[in-house]
């Protein structure tokens, strides 16, 4: 059985997780460090923008200065997002031991698998819609975004606990200001926490438990063993986090 | 600087951005929430495009030119739209 470390990081910059993400696939690649799945949050809350995305054409940077948003570019692809009230995740699969498929699309897919299994612990009938989505009664719950470097594949993604569109607007540009509303009452009908469906609310560390045994049970090849980041790691990372990932040069590299 | 903003069917949000000096492509952006693999490649499609005139057929031997030789996935955009949301930006 291969072992995979279980890291629960909590609530951090977001230069600092993005830069982990980062570290972490570095150390596996050097082989100083096991495969790993992390759960994280944000604190405080966060825009994140796509590796191909302009930042001034996506984030409403100086309302974000007022209100206290960190603002991220990641090194995967996809949209923006506004983390908020949701649980993050990142998983690092070396390709070499053969867990998840090799194409893209059916390697997104089989990762979102435990996502989904894990949903349904709040009675929650999720679906996987390619590229990288996951939605319940048609509506977004989760995004999902996946790179693969020195042969690792690095899949990172958002599921939404609480979603405030209206201040998911006032932090990000929209393509045209007189259809702003009719946009906003759109991504209302589109995207949906799951608090906002369940009949209680469920807590940040109750949806990561609930997550973990979605990914134990889809992986179920893997021994998940709970684990902490090393000195080494949290240096390194706060190291890449200054130089990289809260560096205009990078965040406005488009 | 010319912009352009196009909703691929099916497909992601592309922006792109392009200055042009007699229709010669000297600076281009082409940014949006779609995904390529690996992705520092994006680069070398918009190098790939500099000094090239607005014409469409060159401009998607050029794009495919660097796909097919860094082979090259894509997730959301494909060479039409790219192509055809230059075009769009070059008649902004």
């Amino acid at each position: 059985m291969i072992t995979f470390r279980l890291l629960k990081t909590n609530h951090n910059s977001a230069a600092f997780n993005m830069a982990l993400d980062e570290i972490l696939l570095e150390r596996i690649n050097q082989g100083l460090a096991q495969p790993c799945l992390r759960f994280y949050g944000w604190q405080p809350a966060a825009i994140s923008i796509g590796y191909f995305q302009s930042l001034t054409a996506e984030v409403n940077v100086q309302r974000c200065q007022e209100l206290g948003i960190d603002i991220v570019r990641r090194q995967t692809g996809g949209g923006a997002v506004f983390h908020d009230q949701e649980v993050t995740y990142s998983i690092h699969l070396p390709l070499a031991l053969n867990l998840v498929p090799v194409k893209i699309l059916d390697s997104y897919q089989r990762i979102c698998q435990a996502i989904i299994i894990g949903l349904a612990e709040f009675n929650l009938t999720a679906q996987f819609v390619p590229l990288n989505d996951i939605v319940v009664h048609g509506k977004k719950i989760s995004g999902n975004a996946q790179t693969r470097k020195k042969g690792i594949i690095l899949q990172h993604g958002t599921i939404l606990r609480e979603v405030d569109v209206d201040k998911m607007f006032e932090l990000l540009k929209v393509p045209n200001e007189k259809l702003k509303d009719k946009l906003i009452s759109d991504v209302k009908q589109r995207v949906i926490g799951i608090n906002q469906i369940t009949a209680k609310p469920y807590t940040y560390a109750e949806v990561v438990a609930a997550l973990i045994k979605g990914f134990k049970q889809e992986f179920s090849e893997i021994e998940f063993k709970a684990d902490t980041l090393t000195t080494a790691e949290i240096e390194l990372a706060q190291q890449l986090a200054v130089e990289k990932y809260s560096n205009n040069n990078w965040t406005n590299q488009r | 600087m010319l912009s352009a903003v196009y909703k691929i069917p099916n497909g992601k949000l592309l922006k792109i951005f392009l200055e042009l000096d007699n229709n010669i492509i000297k600076n281009i952006k082409i940014t949006g929430d779609f995904f390529i693999y690996p992705e520092e490649a994006i680069m070398s499609i918009e190098q790939a495009l500099l000094q090239i005139p607005i014409i469409q057929e060159r401009l998607k031997q050029k794009i495919q030119a660097v796909i097919s030789a860094q082979q090259l996935e894509l997730f959301g955009v494909d060479i039409e739209s790219i192509v055809k949301t230059i075009l769009l930006a070059a008649n902004s």
